[in-house]
């Protein structure tokens, strides 16, 4: 022991802080080894991939920017992008909004509600995979739930997954049912919420909606912006039901980006363009990550800023 | 807060309804799965099936179209049981350096475990790919469970240290006077108090393993290796309405299959359910 | 996309395209033949191969490697199934320099041209039996096996489109029923005609009559799942690919024509659901025929192996005939994967699985049809036909209806990213968004550059 303490001493590392340095990275340096092995060398070579034409088969040859101009004059790289913006745009706000609506009914104290969140939730953890088995029945045009249901009624069937114009709306909707997981993350903060405050807000005379806006919406606006940064992230990235449901189709309406990004790397073979893909999403998402920090973020309210 | 009844009805109703449309999709799956072959293309459909089908169950998961279902199962919970192993020792001890100590770069790698988080995976897909090939990993459950031992997931990292934080600092200090250096103030104070946040992270664990389809996807090769999630796919592949099995698209089987999938992870949920709070609570993001 | 999940599904009829696939992979390509293994394996050691392919192959294929081993000893055959994406796996095992040793072929022309299938031009030319002259179907045998005049592989089987049909349901309305003979094949008029009159509402009307009720229709007239359009585009004198150039042939006005006449079967002739993939419709094509949901389905011709517990009596026919009778053709071809420890073992699995009696034991069940001649003579199909399965007439679909009208389809280099183009196109025909002039003479262009820069 005390030979390296002698050895630490000699290298200026015996001081306090240094062995607090030290003795955090020991903590801290499984993850840090997992950076490096699973996710540095990996990024790296998906970086260098860039640069190259590759089929995964013949040897990689570099290209220069060619992977990066053909993005631009490639129709379907156009179409992806316009297909994930456009459930973006629809499905995190709706799903913000209706889970964060769920969420404030399941804050009240009324009978069952434990049920009723049970309900709510569940849905969120079934697995991807029986999840797509289960919602390609639903919404079969001939024997699904949902086309059952609209016969009930009187209306004509739809052809969720046959027509462009339903493919995109029927996956929002099936990711709908998956509002659990955004649902009790505001639950969560909602119970975090300490009563004084409606209690203030009450004696100042405020209505339910002046609670709801005076109070808990700013108060809660920390776990809004979370689940907005994750819900944009998650959103770019959505995968299995284009991929399970619908194979991207009918006429590329469901043709997501990382869907796109998968058959040009996986299918088609062009390791390089794909690679190439990948970056400009992550520069897309990043970017859209710092924007919202930048002026959404600001509109937060910390209660405690330490 | 809500002293008018009108209201307590109103809420009463909305939920109502809201929790019938949520649980409809489990209804509908699990009556289907009840269901005679050929009664599932009837309209107005069945709502309790009859006659009641259970054989569907059997035929299901064990069924010549697919591996027997409890060798998926067996494989998935061997998977799982490592994968839990790996999270709660890494992602605890990781996240006890970001939580309890200060340190030189301490924020900045916390940062990067938040960015990690946002990365997205595909990125990484074929190269991460080739390193398990070099390493003649493909088809063992090696690819799916030694990465874990590398902290964790950075949301499990998060998530506790988020937990430790709620730790009160005084039982930490008291235990350095005692003269406890930091590894033995982890295993035996933070450890033991922090056994809720690592049943949640033990929870989400098990619900990601179980889950899991792109991984055991990527990584594994004989049927004798793959995991429910991979089984049920297979399964799909052959007795859908488009089977590689036969002109009979057997959404009765296909729902048995998904029900004996979903099952596990209910039962989990209901058994720990106060943990999963818990572990909801720690992603509050204070601090 | 539609027909990616369609091959799929569809086992046999992988050929070029297919695969909604991933693949995984990466870096170089295994060593192309390095002679370490046959040094490395000792003489007393087993040889153990992999065959890798894809579910659904039922218990003769591990019966056959069973004979397989016995009739070899010292080699071990490994039956390798993958769900899904078998190329994508395949390509995985390739890339990690981990190949099987033989395999069921996906993209076959792709991976003859870059060198991943081992040539076995010289070992099948020598060999008494396969190398004879007429011991395949000819030419259709040459034309898939060979990329550049040179054999990377032997199909194992030949698989078609044809007709199944309700007997009953044409017996009870007094309808001859299409036939077996291609002899006796019906032209598109009347097969659409006869569509028309086996489709009925509720009210009983059939399409053209004035009220008749498409919301409510009882029995639809036929199904053709819109991939099989291929046959029809042949049967139109058209092409999918140039035989020479290798590129879309979409832009033909025969081709053009022919789509177009199947998307009218919904939209103008509305004797097909407009859902009109089985995928979409929720039933297999069994229960379509057999709940009568309708009279006539076209579908592969595995599909007989599915056939034997349908409850109502099942007949079968050749298609309708545009211009000329034709069929698309297709099936795996068994290839050996460069980068194999043992070519010469590998290739007396490939040789066996190219013997009469292995393809036999799939033509019992109607999984298969015959590609080597020794097995269409009426000795042979004594054997392995048999009414419980095949039905009746159903010799000429082996004798004449392959061998003579059949044409085998292998998608191009190119050709899984190309069809990106086009079905989505095709998509836009089928739910008449556009005609099919508008929409293919817009895609074929894409898809065709894309297939000369492949």
């Amino acid at each position: 022991m005390s030979a390296i303490n002698q050895r630490l001493s000699s290298w200026g590392l015996n001081s306090p802080a240094a062995r607090r340095n030290i003795t955090g990275y020991i903590f801290i340096s499984p993850f840090i080894l997992g950076v490096l092995i699973w996710f540095l060398v990996p990024a790296a070579t998906a970086g260098w991939l860039t640069f190259q034409k590759w089929n995964l088969i013949t040897a990689p040859r570099f290209v220069g920017l060619d992977n990066i101009e053909n993005l631009f004059e490639d129709e379907l790289f156009l179409q992806s992008l316009k297909v994930t913006t456009m459930y973006t745009l629809v499905a995190v706000p709706l799903g913000l909004v209706l889970s964060f609506f769920i969420a404030l009914l399941l804050n009240t104290k009324i009978r069952g509600i434990s049920i009723y969140r049970t309900v709510y939730y569940l849905p969120s953890i079934v697995p991807a995979v029986a999840s797509a088995v289960l919602w390609a029945f639903i919404l079969n045009s001939e024997f699904g739930l949902l086309n059952a249901g609209l016969r009930a009624v009187g209306l004509p069937k739809i052809l969720w997954l046959q027509e462009p114009e339903w493919a995109l709306p029927a996956l929002i909707l099936m990711s709908l049912w998956g509002l659990g997981a955004t649902m009790v993350i505001y639950l969560a903060g909602l119970q975090g919420i300490p009563d004084v405050y409606y209690e203030a807000a009450e004696i100042d005379g405020a209505g339910a909606g002046n609670k709801l806006i005076h109070v808990t919406i700013p108060l809660l606006s920390p776990v809004i912006f979370f689940n907005l940064v994750m819900g944009i992230i998650a959103s770019f990235q959505i995968f299995t039901a284009g991929y399970l449901i619908t194979s991207g189709g009918p006429q590329n309406a469901t043709l997501f980006y990382v869907l796109y990004l998968y058959r040009a790397g996986f299918l088609h073979l062009k390791m390089g363009y794909a690679a190439a893909l990948a970056w400009v999403l992550f520069i897309i998402i990043m970017g859209l990550t710092v924007l919202i920090f930048k002026y959404v973020g600001s509109m937060i309210y910390y209660e405690d800023t330490r | 807060m809500l002293k008018n009844v009108g209201q307590r009805t109103l809420i009463q109703l909305i939920l109502l309804v809201g929790a019938i449309l949520m649980a409809l999709p489990f209804l509908w799956m699990v009556s289907s799965s009840l269901k005679h072959e050929l009664h599932i293309f009837q309209f107005p459909p069945q709502i309790i099936p009859n006659p009641i089908r259970w054989l569907n169950y059997p035929e299901a998961l064990a069924n010549p179209n697919a591996m027997p279902f409890h060798i998926y199962v067996k494989n998935t919970v061997i998977i799982v049981i490592v994968r839990e192993a790996a999270v709660l020792l890494s992602a605890s001890f990781c996240a006890y350096g970001f939580a309890r100590l200060r340190f030189v770069g301490r924020d900045i790698w916390f940062g990067i475990v938040l960015a990690t988080m946002m990365v997205p995976y595909i990125v990484l897909m074929v190269p991460t790919y080739v390193l398990f090939a070099r390493l003649q990993w493909i088809d063992t459950f090696l690819p799916l469970t030694v990465p874990w031992f590398f902290g964790g997931g950075a949301f499990n990292i998060f998530l506790l240290r988020q937990f430790f934080r709620t730790i009160p600092e005084e039982l930490a200090d008291a235990a350095r006077i005692d003269g406890c250096n930091e590894y033995a103030i982890y295993a035996r104070i933070l450890m033991p108090l922090a056994k809720p946040g690592l049943i949640a992270v033990a929870i989400f664990t098990f619900i990601d393993g179980w889950n899991d389809f792109m991984g055991p996807l990527l990584y594994l090769n004989s049927p004798e290796n793959y995991t429910v999630a991979l089984g049920l796919a297979l399964f799909r592949a052959a007795v859908g309405a488009f089977g590689s099995a036969g002109g009979r698209a057997r959404w009765d089987w296909l729902m048995a299959a998904s029900t004996a999938m979903v099952i596990p992870v209910i039962l989990v949920f209901f058994a720990l359910q106060r943990y999963f709070v818990k572990g909801v609570v720690m992603t509050g993001l204070k601090g | 996309m539609r027909r990616m999940r369609v091959s799929r599904r569809e086992f046999l009829s992988v050929a070029g395209a297919a695969g909604g696939a991933a693949v995984l992979a990466a870096c170089a390509p295994a060593p192309a033949g390095t002679d370490e293994g046959q040094a490395a394996a000792p003489a007393m050691e087993d040889v153990e191969l992999q065959l890798a392919g894809w579910p659904g192959q039922g218990p003769e294929l591990i019966e056959g490697l069973e004979t397989f081993e016995e009739e070899n000893p010292g080699i071990k055959a490994t039956w390798l199934e993958t769900p899904g994406d078998y190329r994508a796996k395949l390509l995985s095992m390739i890339a990690a320099g981990t190949p099987p040793d033989t395999a069921f072929s996906t993209d076959y022309y792709t991976f003859a041209r870059d060198g991943l299938l081992i040539d076995i031009t010289d070992m099948l030319m020598a060999d008494p039996l396969l190398g004879a002259e007429d011991y395949f179907i000819q030419p259709q045998e040459e034309e898939r096996c060979t990329w550049e005049g040179r054999w990377y592989g032997i199909g194992s089987c030949w698989v078609c489109h044809h007709i199944y049909y309700n007997r009953a349901i044409f017996e009870e309305e007094g309808i001859d029923p299409p036939s077996n003979d291609p002899d006796e094949i019906w032209t598109w008029d009347h097969f659409v005609d006869v569509a028309r009159q086996m489709t009925v509402d509720a009210n009983g009307n059939h399409p053209g009559d004035s009220g008749f009720d498409i919301e409510n229709v009882e029995r639809w007239g036929m199904n053709i799942p819109y991939w099989m359009h291929w046959s029809f585009v042949l049967s139109n004198g058209g092409y999918v690919w140039h035989p020479e150039t290798r590129l879309y042939g979409y832009d033909q006005p025969e081709a053009i024509e022919a789509v177009q006449k199947v998307a009218d079967l919904v939209l103008v002739d509305q004797v097909m659901p407009n859902s009109a993939t089985f995928e979409a419709i929720g039933m297999g094509f069994v229960q379509l025929l057999e709940t009568r949901t309708m009279a006539m389905v076209i579908e592969g011709s595995w599909s007989m192996a599915y056939t034997h517990d349908m409850q109502e009596p099942l007949g079968t026919a050749v298609l309708p005939k545009m211009k000329v009778p034709a069929t698309w053709l297709s099936a795996h071809l068994h290839t050996i994967m460069q980068g194999t420890k043992h070519v010469d073992e590998s290739w007396k699995l490939v040789r066996f699985l190219s013997s009469p009696y292995y393809q036999e034991l799939f033509l019992v069940s109607g999984l298969w049809l015959p590609s080597q001649r020794a097995l269409i003579t009426e000795d042979a199909m004594d054997r392995w036909m048999s009414l419980e399965v095949h039905r009746e007439g159903y010799r000429n679909i082996a004798t004449k209806w392959v061998p003579d009208y059949g044409h085998p389809m292998y998608g191009p280099p190119g050709e899984g990213e190309a069809s990106g183009f086009i079905w989505p196109a095709l998509d836009a025909v089928w739910i008449g968004d556009k005609t099919a002039e508008e929409a293919l003479l817009e895609a074929t262009p894409k898809a065709n550059e894309v297939l000369e820069n492949a």
